[in-house]
């Protein structure tokens, strides 16, 4: 249960540059979601939410999130093609906190 | 622009048990006509097939690590490769998966097989690309960053630690220590009239010295931890309880020294809570950023 948090954070962040300011209001709404079904994890785990309870939050907060995601990327799937466009990747080594 | 119709489906997938689904729906009829030839059409577009990416590892061989992909059916997990990495992945509906249990059990799960024999470069959960060619054109365009990241990360496992407490039982302790706070108690409880003030006070004083103390709780533990493993990086806490949200990258063959300092650590702090979670691949250690740069307003 407690491996949702990692799988976020690691990874893959696209920059699309014409639509980046607005993705990236999207993402802080996204991320607060996702925050909030961590926190809801938690509980779980430390006994303090029902696993029922837990299930329904989970559904609503994923509907949610499809939500955003939806308006986000309106008819495309998400998915990512770089058809004919540039493309840039940047792959760091991330060392310890500053 | 056609990127969907590059990947045509292959042969192999035909074979697959996975076949029946497919032709069961919308291709039933051609496969009746001509059980024994194989199926000539694309898929139909509907159900275009996007490639759900794992994460990029080292090799210069096509590998296979078998129907374990994401998805309520689970795909053959292969690799995508260019020159000697590869990127892990599996056929997918091109859709976005919810971040369910399940689903990210499932990816975990391929990480944590792909792991076994080889250093991982974690995608994040839901990353999907249209094509292999698109893969392709990732691994090529960051060849050398790739590499790069695949030897820093080479024999080194990522670690989860979680330090919560119970708050109640932390001003109670604190308050056999905090002369202040007690006497600040004692005045709110014998006090007649208004105790608006007081408990102000109290409450002020009781958050600054629970902020001081879970910060020196955590330099204490990332201190003692750092001695074992190769970096460290905190994350925000989840909830009001957790004082510490940390990921440690540790060298394989340091693994029971650094299990051995998270064991002691349990045991020299009794009141607070430990959850301590790994080996991961190391998701909190790499950074991907992907910036596309559209051609033309084609879209």
């Amino acid at each position: 249960m407690i491996i949702l948090d990692s799988l976020l954070i690691g990874g893959i962040k696209f920059v699309l540059d014409k639509v980046a300011a607005a993705v990236e209001d999207e993402m802080n709404d996204e991320t607060s979601l996702r925050e909030e079904l961590l926190a809801a994890q938690m509980r779980v785990e430390l006994g303090e939410m029902s696993e029922e309870d837990f299930v329904e939050l989970e559904r609503d907060i994923l509907a949610r999130l499809r939500e955003i995601r939806d308006a986000q990327r309106g008819e495309e799937s998400g998915a990512v093609s770089f058809g004919g466009a540039g493309v840039e990747v940047d792959v760091t080594y991330r060392g310890d906190d500053e | 622009m056609s990127p969907v119709k590059d990947d045509v489906p292959k042969k192999k997938a035909a074979k697959k048990p996975a076949a029946r689904k497919a032709a069961a729906k919308p291709a039933a009829t051609a496969a009746r006509k001509a059980p024994a030839a194989p199926v000539p059409f694309p898929e139909p577009p509907a159900r275009s097939r996007g490639k759900y990416v794992y994460c990029i590892i080292q090799t210069t061989d096509p590998l296979r690590f078998g129907p374990i992909g994401i998805g309520s059916e689970p795909a053959e997990v292969h690799t995508v490769s260019y020159r000697d990495i590869a990127a892990v992945v599996s056929d997918t509906p091109l859709e976005v998966y919810d971040p369910t249990r399940e689903n990210v059990l499932a990816h975990e799960r391929v990480n944590e097989a792909v792991m076994r024999d080889f250093t991982v470069i974690p995608m994040s959960f839901s990353t999907v690309f249209k094509t292999s060619e698109d893969i392709v054109e990732l691994l090529r365009s960051a060849y050398d960053a790739f590499s790069d990241v695949l030897v820093k990360m080479r024999d080194k496992l990522e670690f989860g630690l979680k330090v919560l407490w119970e708050p109640e039982t932390v001003i109670r302790e604190i308050e056999k220590e905090d002369e202040n706070l007690r006497l600040l108690r004692q005045e709110i409880s014998h006090q007649k009239g208004s105790t608006y003030f007081a408990r102000m006070q109290y409450g002020r004083l009781v958050d600054s010295l629970l902020q001081e103390r879970s910060e020196q709780l955590v330099n204490e533990i990332v201190d003692t931890l750092s001695s074992v493993s190769v970096a460290s990086r905190t994350n925000k806490p989840i909830g009001d309880k957790m004082v510490l949200n940390a990921a440690f990258l540790v060298a394989r063959d340091r693994e029971a020294d650094f299990d051995a300092k998270v064991k002691e650590i349990d045991t020299r702090y009794e009141n607070l809570i430990f959850k301590y979670t790994g080996p991961w691949p190391p998701y909190n250690f790499v950074n991907i950023r992907l910036k596309l740069e559209r051609a033309s307003d084609s879209e």
